[in-house]
This record gives C-alpha cells, sequence and structure tokens, in this order.
C-alpha cells in the first residue's frame, strides 16, 4: 500500500491503542549506478526501496519501531511493538514529539533532475577511455562508476506536523590502477554534482597522475615533520571526529568538549561552521521536524555550541541546535551536522606548503591520503595514530611519492596548533545529511612512523 | 515463502526473456532488534523489519541487478522488468521451473530471541554492566548492546533451485569507558554466535563487562606506543584481524577476477612463512560469521586458503566465477536484499601451530605485544593494509612490560605473510563486522598468538 495508506490504518491502531504521541518517518529513495570495467558496462544496479519508523510516547517514554514492509497488518505490528520497546525504557527522561517552529526557511526545488541511464552509461565509458588514453601504464582493471539517487523524507506526526523535502545526487567515481614492473598503484577521483558538468579529462588526467605518482613511492625515517593536510584529507578527519561536537556525547562523558562553551578551543584562525542551506545540499528541517539554522561551532577559535537535538538541549537548558538527526529512515533519533565546515583562509595551498616547508631544514610532508579512520583513532580522547600517505614537501613544491607511514597526534591538540588554513575548500561525499569539507590546513610538526 | 512459487518463475522468465543467460531471485523478511544500555538504564530499542527481493540477471561477466521493498505483485514485476530493461530487450517470457531443496541445519538454535522478553534480555545488559563498574571505580560510563537478527532467506534461480535459510544472530557488546578526571580511555569486549540466547550459555555477559573494563582500565594508566619497526607478538582472537586484512581480502573474487589483487595468479606460490596455513569455514556450528547456504543459495564450505605457506584457493562468488573460469566456492554473501552479493569471507582463521605462547614472548628481546586488536582495513590493489591496536604492552628482554596505547599497525600483505616466524597452539576467535563492496556482514577472524619480525608501529 501506499505511505498514505500505511499512515491512516498506524493512525486508526495508534487511536485505538489510546496513543496519543506519536511520529511516522518515512523515506523512499530511487536510485541507479553504471560501473565500467574492462572496456564494457560491467554492472549496473537500481534499487527502488521506502521504509518507515514509528515511534511513540507512552507512559512519558519513546518506543520506535521500522519497516520496510507497507501492509495494513504490519501497521497495527508496528504500532504494537513501538508502544511495548517503549514500556522497557529505563532512563528518566521524557521523550518529545515536537509541534513545529513558527517557521521553516524556503529550501531549493529538488536540483537536479533523473538522468536517463544512456547518459549515466556515456559519461561512465568516457570517463574510463579517458583514463586509459592518459597513459600506456593505465590497467584495463581500471573503472569508472556514475551513480544517482532521489531520497524524499517526509515526517508526520500527531501534533500536527507534516513535512516533507527531496534531495538529490549525481555523482561519479574514476578509478585508476597503473602497472609499473610487477607492482600495481591506485587512486580515486570522485566528483559530484550534474553529470553534464563533469570535466571528463581533467578527472581522469588527476586520477591517472594520482596513482602514477605513488611509484617507487617509499616511507620516510620516522620522526617529527611539519605537516599539511590537504583539504579531502582534513575533511575526512573532521568527520572521523565530528561526533565530539555532539551534546549528547558531551552529556554522556563521552567527549572532552562538556562544558566548555566560551572556550578558545583552537588557533584564532579556525572558524567552523554547519549551514544547512548550502546549495545542492540543503535541509529546512532536521530529523525531528525542528527548523534547521546556520552557526558556527567555533567562532576565531571560541566554542560557541555543541550541537543538539530536543532532548539534549532540554536536558542542558538550552533550545536545539536543529541538529537532530536521522542517518537513515530506520536510525534512532541522533545528533549530526549538516554542512559542516572550516571556513577557507585566504592563501593558496600552493603557499601553504611553502610555509611548511621554510618552517623546517629539510622535508616537510603534505599528506593526501589518510586510512583505518574507522579504527585508528579515538574520539573520546582526540588520539589519532592513522595510516598515509602524500608527498615530502621541498622548496614548497611536491616532490617524491611518501607511503607506508602513520601519522600520529590528538584532535583537540590539533584545532590549537592551526597555523595556517588554505583558500582551496573542499566538501567530501554526503553522509545521510551530513557533509564535512575543509581546505589545506597547515598544523605544525607531528609524529611520523616510517622506516 | 516470502514469494510464491509460481510468481517466482513469471520473475525469473522476464529475467531470461531479454538474452541473459542467468536470474536469480533473493527475497528476505528479516527482523533485527537492538537494546541499547547506558549510564546504568535501558535507554534505546531499536526494532526494523528488512523485506524485500534483488533480482540479479547475468550475461557472460555482465551483470545487471535491481532490488526492491514493494513485495507487492506488480511491484515485483517491475523491479524485474527494470533490470531485464537495462539487460537487452524484452523479448518473449521464458519458462523457468523450480525443484525446492533443503540443505541440512548445522546450526541449530534453542531459543530465538523475540520469542523471549524484553526485560529478560534487559536483565542480560544490567548483568554486563554492573561487572564492569564493579571492576574499578575509575570506569564511569559503561554502554551495553544485545543485537538480535532473525534473518529469514529465499534464493530461485533459473537452474531451478529453490531454497531457503533462517539465520538467527545474537550479539553482546559492551564498551566500557575508565576515567580518571582529565581524560578517557575505552575498552570494549563483544561476543556474539550465529546462536539465540543460548549464546550465554557459554559466555557470561559478567565475562563480558569485566573483559571491557579491565581494557578499559589498564589503558588509562599506559603511555604513547613509540613510533617505528619492532618485531610484534600478536595474541590469539581478534588478532586474527591481521589475515583477515592483510591476506583475506585481497584473496576475495572482487579483487582476484578484476585484476585487482596482489595475490592474481599467484596460486600454488609461496606467499607465506611456510608455518603459516589459512582457512575459511562458513560450516563451523554456530559460528558468528557460518552459514548453511551463502546468498547465492550454495552450501559453505571449509576452505583452505594458504597451506604451509602456499597459496591453495580464493574465495570465488558466481560472477567471480565466471570471470575467472574457476568454480565457486559457496560464498556470494550480502548485507542485505539491497546489495547484489560478491566473495566474502565467512570464519577466517589461522590454524595452529606448534610454538608455545610462553616460548614466543620469552624469545622476542624487545618489541611490541598486541594483546587486543580493533579494527582495521586494506587497499587489495597495492595489499596495503592497517589496524588499530586496542590494548599493547612492550616486550622488552623477553619479558611483557609497560602498557602503550593508540598503536596502529600497517604494512603490505605479501611483505607481511613471509615475517610470521612464530605461530603457537592456542587457536580461539572472535567477532567482528566487515564491510566491503557489498555492504556490512558478520565475520569471524582468528589465529593462535604469532609473531611478525618486524612490522611498522604506528605510534608517536
Amino acid at each position: 500500500m501506499t505511505f498514505d495508506a500505511f499512515r491512516i490504518k498506524v493512525q486508526e491502531t495508534a487511536a485505538a491503542l489510546g496513543i496519543s504521541e506519536y511520529e511516522l518517518y518515512y523515506m523512499e529513495e530511487d536510485s541507479q549506478s553504471v560501473s565500467v570495467m574492462e572496456g564494457e558496462i560491467q554492472e549496473f544496479s537500481s534499487d527502488v526501496t521506502g521504509g518507515v519508523t514509528f515511534r511513540c510516547k507512552t507512559g512519558g517514554k519513546m518506543g520506535y519501531c521500522s519497516t520496510e514492509l507497507l501492509s495494513a497488518e504490519e501497521a497495527e505490528r508496528i504500532v504494537k511493538a513501538a508502544a511495548e520497546n517503549a514500556a522497557a525504557i529505563e532512563t528518566e527522561e521524557e521523550g518529545i514529539i515536537f509541534a513545529g517552529s513558527p517557521r521553516y526557511e524556503k529550501t531549493e526545488e529538488a536540483a537536479q533532475e533523473a538522468a536517463p541511464v544512456g547518459e549515466m552509461t556515456d559519461l561512465a565509458m568516457a570517463l574510463y577511455q579517458a583514463a586509459l588514453a592518459e597513459d600506456s601504464r593505465v590497467q584495463p582493471s581500471s573503472s569508472a562508476e556514475v551513480s544517482q539517487g532521489k531520497t524524499t523524507v517526509r515526517l508526520v506526526n500527531s501534533a500536527g506536523l507534516d513535512l516533507s523535502r527531496t534531495g538529490t545526487l549525481q555523482i561519479s567515481f574514476q578509478s585508476a590502477i597503473v602497472r609499473e614492473g610487477t607492482e600495481q598503484y591506485n587512486s580515486y577521483e570522485p566528483s559530484e554534482g550534474p553529470f553534464g558538468e563533469v570535466d571528463i579529462q581533467k578527472t581522469a588526467k588527476t586520477a591517472v597522475q594520482k596513482a602514477l605518482d605513488q611509484i617507487s613511492g617509499e616511507p620516510v625515517p620516522s620522526g617529527n615533520y611539519p605537516v599539511v593536510f590537504e583539504n579531502t584529507c582534513f575533511a575526512d578527519l573532521l568527520m572521523a571526529f565530528s561526533g565530539v561536537f555532539s551534546a549528547k556525547n558531551a552529556q554522556q562523558g563521552l567527549s572532552l568538549l562538556a562544558g566548555k562553551e566560551g572556550e578558545q578551543i583552537a588557533a584564532d584562525i579556525v572558524t567552523l561552521t554547519d549551514d544547512p542551506f548550502c546549495a545542492g545540499h540543503q535541509a529546512a528541517f532536521d530529523g525531528e521536524g525542528v527548523a534547521t539554522a546556520k552557526k558556527n561551532v567555533i567562532e576565531n577559535g571560541v566554542f560557541k555550541t555543541l550541537l543538539y537535538n530536543l532532548q539534549t538541549a532540554r536536558k542542558a537548558g538550552k533550545e536545539t541546535t536543529g541538529n537532530g538527526s536521522r542517518a537513515s529512515y530506520h536510525a534512532p533519533v541522533d545528533i549530526a551536522p549538516f554542512n559542516f565546515y572550516l571556513q577557507p583562509g585566504t592563501v593558496s595551498a600552493e603557499e601553504i606548503w611553502k610555509l611548511a616547508t621554510d618552517a623546517s631544514e629539510g622535508t616537510a610532508l603534505l599528506i593526501t591520503e589518510l586510512a583505518g579512520l574507522h579504527a585508528g583513532l579515538n574520539p573520546m580522547t582526540g588520539d589519532f595514530s592513522l595510516m598515509a600517505g602524500g608527498y615530502r614537501l621541498e622548496n614548497g613544491q611536491k616532490t617524491s611519492w611518501v607511503n607506508g607511514i602513520t601519522v600520529s597526534g590528538n584532535f583537540y591538540e590539533l584545532l590549537k596548533k592551526i597555523s595556517a588554513v588554505g583558500s582551496d575548500l573542499k566538501f567530501g561525499f554526503p553522509r545521510g545529511t551530513t557533509r564535512i569539507g575543509s581546505p589545506s590546513v597547515y598544523c605544525g610538526r607531528m609524529p611520523i612512523a616510517g622506516k | 515463502m516470502i514469494i510464491e512459487k509460481s510468481l517466482l518463475s513469471e520473475l525469473l522468465g522476464i529475467g531470461l526473456s531479454s538474452g541473459a543467460d542467468f536470474a536469480e531471485v533473493f527475497a528476505e523478511n528479516t527482523l533485527q532488534s537492538q537494546m541499547s544500555l547506558m549510564s546504568g538504564a535501558v535507554e534505546e530499542i531499536s526494532d526494523r523489519r528488512i523485506y524485500g527481493m534483488g533480482f540479479r540477471l547475468l550475461k557472460g561477466t555482465r551483470s545487471v541487478f535491481a532490488s526492491t521493498s514493494d513485495m507487492s505483485r506488480a511491484g515485483l514485476i517491475r523491479c524485474a522488468r527494470r533490470a531485464a530493461e537495462a539487460m537487452g530487450e524484452i523479448g518473449e517470457a521464458q519458462t523457468v521451473k523450480l525443484t525446492e531443496r533443503i540443505f541440512p541445519d548445522i546450526h541449530p538454535v534453542r531459543m530465538v530471541p523475540s520469542s523471549v522478553s524484553c526485560a529478560d534480555q534487559a536483565y542480560l545488559l544490567h548483568r554486563a554492566c554492573d561487572s564492569a563498574k564493579a571492576y574499578s571505580g575509575e570506569i564511569a560510563q559503561v554502554q551495553a548492546r544485545l543485537l538480535n537478527v532473525d534473518r529469514n532467506i529465499l534464493v530461485a534461480n533459473s537452474e531451478g533451485l529453490l531454497t531457503g535459510d533462517r539465520q538467527v544472530r545474537t550479539r553482546l557488546s559492551v564498551n566500557a569507558v575508565a576515567s580518571n578526571g582529565a581524560e578517557n580511555q575505552s575498552g570494549s569486549s563483544s561476543p556474539g554466535a550465529r546462536k539465540g540466547l543460548e549464546l550465554f550459555d557459554g559466555i557470561t555477559p559478567e565475562e563480558t563487562g569485566r573483559e571491557a573494563a579491565r581494557q578499559a582500565v589498564t589503558m588509562l594508566h599506559a603511555g604513547y606506543a613509540p613510533a617505528g619497526n619492532m618485531a610484534v607478538v600478536i595474541d590469539n582472537g581478534f588478532g586474527g584481524v591481521i589475515f583477515h586484512e592483510a591476506c583475506g581480502h585481497s584473496l576475495e573474487a572482487t579483487s582476484v577476477a578484476t585484476g585487482r589483487s596482489q595475490f592474481c595468479g599467484k596460486l600454488g606460490e609461496t606467499v607465506a612463512s611456510p608455518i603459516v596455513t589459512a582457512i575459511d569455514d562458513g560450516t563451523e556450528p554456530n559460528s558468528w560469521g557460518s552459514n548453511n547456504i551463502d546468498d547465492e543459495g550454495r552450501p559453505t564450505q571449509k576452505l583452505v586458503l594458504i597451506e604451509n605457506g602456499i597459496l591453495k584457493n580464493y574465495l570465488i562468488d558466481r560472477l567471480g566465477s565466471r570471470r575467472m573460469n574457476m568454480p565457486p566456492t559457496g560464498c556470494g554473501r550480502r548485507e542485505n536484499y539491497h546489495y547484489e552479493p560478491t566473495s566474502r569471507m565467512s570464519n577466517t582463521y589461522i590454524a595452529a601451530g606448534k610454538d608455545d605462547p610462553k616460548e614466543i614472548i620469552g624469545s622476542t628481546e624487545s618489541g611490541l605485544y598486541a594483546a587486543a586488536m580493533g579494527g582495521g582495513s586494506v587497499n587489495p590493489v597495492t595489499g596495503e593494509f592497517n589496524f588499530a591496536v586496542r590494548e599493547a604492552y612492550m616486550i622488552r628482554n623477553g619479558e611483557i612490560a609497560e602498557p602503550v596505547r593508540g598503536a596502529t599497525l600497517i604494512g603490505k600483505g605479501s611483505e607481511i605473510l613471509p615475517k610470521i616466524d612464530r605461530v603457537s597452539s592456542n587457536l580461539a576467535s572472535a567477532q567482528g563486522m566487515c564491510g566491503s563492496k557489498s555492504g556490512s556482514i558478520p565475520t569471524n577472524v582468528g589465529q593462535p598468538m604469532i609473531r611478525v619480525s618486524s612490522i611498522t608501529v604506528g605510534g608517536r
């Protein structure tokens, strides 16, 4: 049955059971993906799915139940299951079903019309062929993947709120594999935005060059080196530590930022912003139906605010920042930023490289790749030790490739050590409603393990 | 049956009408629930039904995959047609005759979690939490989660196969935080099995809570690990993640069939030290990574990957088998129906050797003892892997010395495997979630204590 028919059945069941406060959060996705390998379309996939979470407040507690099966029997089942789950909750805090914000910002219409499959196939093929034409060492096992998706979210609750939004996404992913002797090297070059605007030659050239650069890479000797993180790399690090800005983590003793609002926690040049209205990625309401707003989380080094949802804000005696988040239709309400980025400075990335090499007698490092971000860091302490790759910087120039190293440090200390911020702000791929961006940053000396 | 037999035949027939030489339906009805306890109280219960179909067509080495959560007759036919149209022109409907087959159940379940009350499940979490707190006054926070999965799958294909499986899994995860006021460290323990709540006949929630707390407190009193190259002794159990990352992923057809693995074309060659034998075994009764059949409807297998250092087998799924011209090994897996299946590990381990764990430490003059490992990742093309060490100690003069935190181990699979110079006899396994192209799936990693003569340790 349709979501609306299902919703009515849910409302009837809730009424019959005397449940008066509840919410339905529905998400529908339609996505396609094409990948080219060995010169042929090897894989095509298409996904059309929908899922809904019902949550209700009974006895003051919130119970959840999610499903992908929209039938009359299932509507009854999820209402009963959510009420049973609510009864098992032992925390003191009351759940909140939100009645609505006074006003919601107007957002742009869904940015892109879905492209025909033929256009996706053509782009994937063109990217693949451009990469192969770039250098004789590029292997046929290289690939190009092109995908698009449309997501519709609808939030309906017993307090009369009925909100919806639709977002679209078009991404392409060029993967180049090069061979030199018996060794293989690979790289990726992602791009996001309308397919028609992808610069095929440039994307292919960048991907292939990144793979070629790695030939004859080697570790540097262990030691402390001046380190520049390339924009996408620092964005990865910010993503991995973004949970420290969650009021939920702070209230549970899992973030060292608890109680630090108003304190200097970063260098003066650091301003960290959460903006739900960046073009192409807009959301007027959060996962609880609260109107979103732009805010600086760190402003000129001073910690301005944690990110709150309704529950954590009430506990702290504050207003929610509109950061209630749902990573998927079935995820319970958590806290996350929208477009979360370090404000760019005025110097170019190249000028930052120069700063780093001027600061050292010999070699500085430009880190362009980080691996193991799900494991090699501790969000509670801020400590990290991560496998890294990148370039040696000498006299302000990128020279040879460096691999087989780790870079270690502490996220909180790093924020204070940032001594230059580039102008090259770049965003990574969105994960759920979160997208993280950063320019290149220079962080002074950091411990490197190598040979 | 999730989808009627006659409709299954019809869907497969639509698939074949496009010129595909193989069509497959994978349907799923899964109930997944997770109860979380935080600060001593049950804080959240999430309950989810995953329900839908993944429809796949193959033509040579080309694949087309479509999935849907609309399980009405019209929705399923639309999904099949969407795939067929992407494969080629839809011609005359073909007839597919299905014969149902039931494979033996080698993973019996005694207590299906959904039949046990919320209160009884909450009690398990409280026991784990109380025991973690009782371990030390430094334990500041305990998070405990109980995950139950009841996965019902159906596989039907144009070769006439119609089969299914019911897969019940249970896992308890405890994360304890130790604090001295100024800083925090965490420890965790997460036992699980392809069992129901009888999991707790063998493992008590108390042990799990205590282990998480012990690790957190130990790390709170640890300094930073040094950086550099050194001998590393990796203990049994989750230590097996080193093989999983350094080698396992690179032996999956996903990498091998597309020329993306450092182990391409190396069957029969020496790839590891002669004391290394490694196995992937999806048939281990009731193990976390086990199944009766894979998600392509094939019985799982016990497969020797490396025998005495020589590469013997790859992990091969149906599409990989076509690309590699080698038989599939019953390892086609996926997180759920949204994903096309691909070659994956199940329970993967380095087999027991002959060395004595005490002798291994005693003969190591200096180095790192990795007592408990965290997660990791690998780039199969280059073989470069990394993983985090959750609990580590320095080894000095053949003895375990002070604890150290923040160590990461990195290297290249093909270079590390020959450097394994000790394999002990104390084989043990531990549970993890493995992420790859077809999503996040339960896998076991395992090994006895081993020593790697030299590996790069990331510290400071």
